[in-house]
C-alpha cells in the first residue's frame, strides 16, 4: 500500500497565509493530520499563488511553498485532468467554472488515491468526490457573517470507474 | 479529536494513461517539513499580507 497524502488545494494555502483565517485553517489541518505529516501540494499551486501575490512578495510565497511535500504536474496528471473534464461533461457539470488547476489537483488525487482539503467545494464536485468531513468557519467581513466551508474530500472510485467503463 | 479519512478498496481501472489501483504512480518532487513547522512559519508570514486583497467573501 502506497503512502496516502492529503493534497491541500491552493485556496487552503492562501487562507493559511491570511491573518484572519490562519488560526482556523491551522486547527483544521492539525485535526486531519495524525502526526504523519502527510499534507502535500501540487506544483500547480505555485502558479495559482503567484497570480494573487504582490510582486515584491512572490519570493516569500515560494519559500513557504517549498516547505511542503510537492507532487509534480506530469503527463499522467495532465492526461488525467483531460479525462476528468470529459467525464464532467458527460455528467452535465459546467466545466467552464472548474479551472484547469483544480482539474490537475483532482487528477493527482484520483491517480494517487489521495484526499483533498479545500474550501471551494464546487471545484471538486459530488459525486466525483465525497465529503469525508466538513467544518464551517464563520468569518466577519464588512459587518456581515460569512460561512466558509473547509472540507476533506476523497475520490469516489466506484462512480468514476462506472463512468469510464460506460464511456469505453 | 482527529478526523478519520476512510480507506477505499479500488476496482482497478484506467484513468487516462494510468491504471488506478491504489498504488502510487507519481513520486513527490520534494519532501516537505513537518506540519507543525509549516504552521509556525505561516503565522509569521500571514502578518505580512502577501496577497492582493480579494472580495471573495462578500458574496
Amino acid at each position: 500500500m502506497s503512502k496516502k497524502y492529503i493534497l491541500l488545494d491552493s485556496c487552503i494555502i492562501e487562507y493559511l497565509l491570511n491573518t484572519d483565517l490562519n488560526r482556523n485553517i491551522s486547527d483544521y489541518l492539525q485535526t486531519v493530520d495524525d502526526g504523519s505529516d502527510l499534507q502535500a501540494i501540487s506544483e500547480i499551486t505555485y502558479s495559482e499563488l503567484t497570480e494573487g501575490a504582490f510582486k515584491h512578495k512572490e519570493e516569500r510565497v515560494f519559500t513557504f511553498l517549498n516547505k511542503f511535500t510537492t507532487f509534480p504536474v506530469n503527463r499522467r496528471v495532465i492526461v488525467g485532468s483531460g479525462k476528468l473534464g470529459t467525464l464532467y461533461r458527460m455528467s452535465n457539470i459546467d466545466v467552464k467554472r472548474i479551472g484547469l488547476a483544480d482539474k490537475l489537483i483532482a487528477s493527482t488525487a484520483i491517480i494517487q488515491n489521495h484526499a483533498i482539503i479545500t474550501s471551494n467545494l464546487r471545484d471538486f464536485p459530488v459525486p466525483y468526490f465525497l465529503i469525508s468531513n466538513q467544518k464551517n468557519i464563520t468569518i466577519r467581513k464588512r459587518g456581515k457573517n460569512i460561512l466558509l466551508p473547509i472540507a476533506t474530500l476523497t475520490p469516489n472510485y466506484p462512480y468514476i470507474n462506472q463512468l469510464i467503463t460506460k464511456r469505453n | 479529536m482527529s478526523i478519520h479519512i476512510p480507506t477505499q478498496s479500488i476496482e482497478p481501472f484506467y484513468f487516462g494513461e494510468v491504471l488506478v489501483d491504489g498504488t502510487s504512480h507519481i513520486s513527490p518532487s520534494r519532501i516537505g517539513i513537518p506540519l507543525k513547522e509549516i504552521i509556525k512559519a505561516s503565522k509569521k508570514l500571514a502578518k505580512e499580507k502577501l496577497f492582493i486583497p480579494k472580495e471573495e467573501f462578500d458574496e
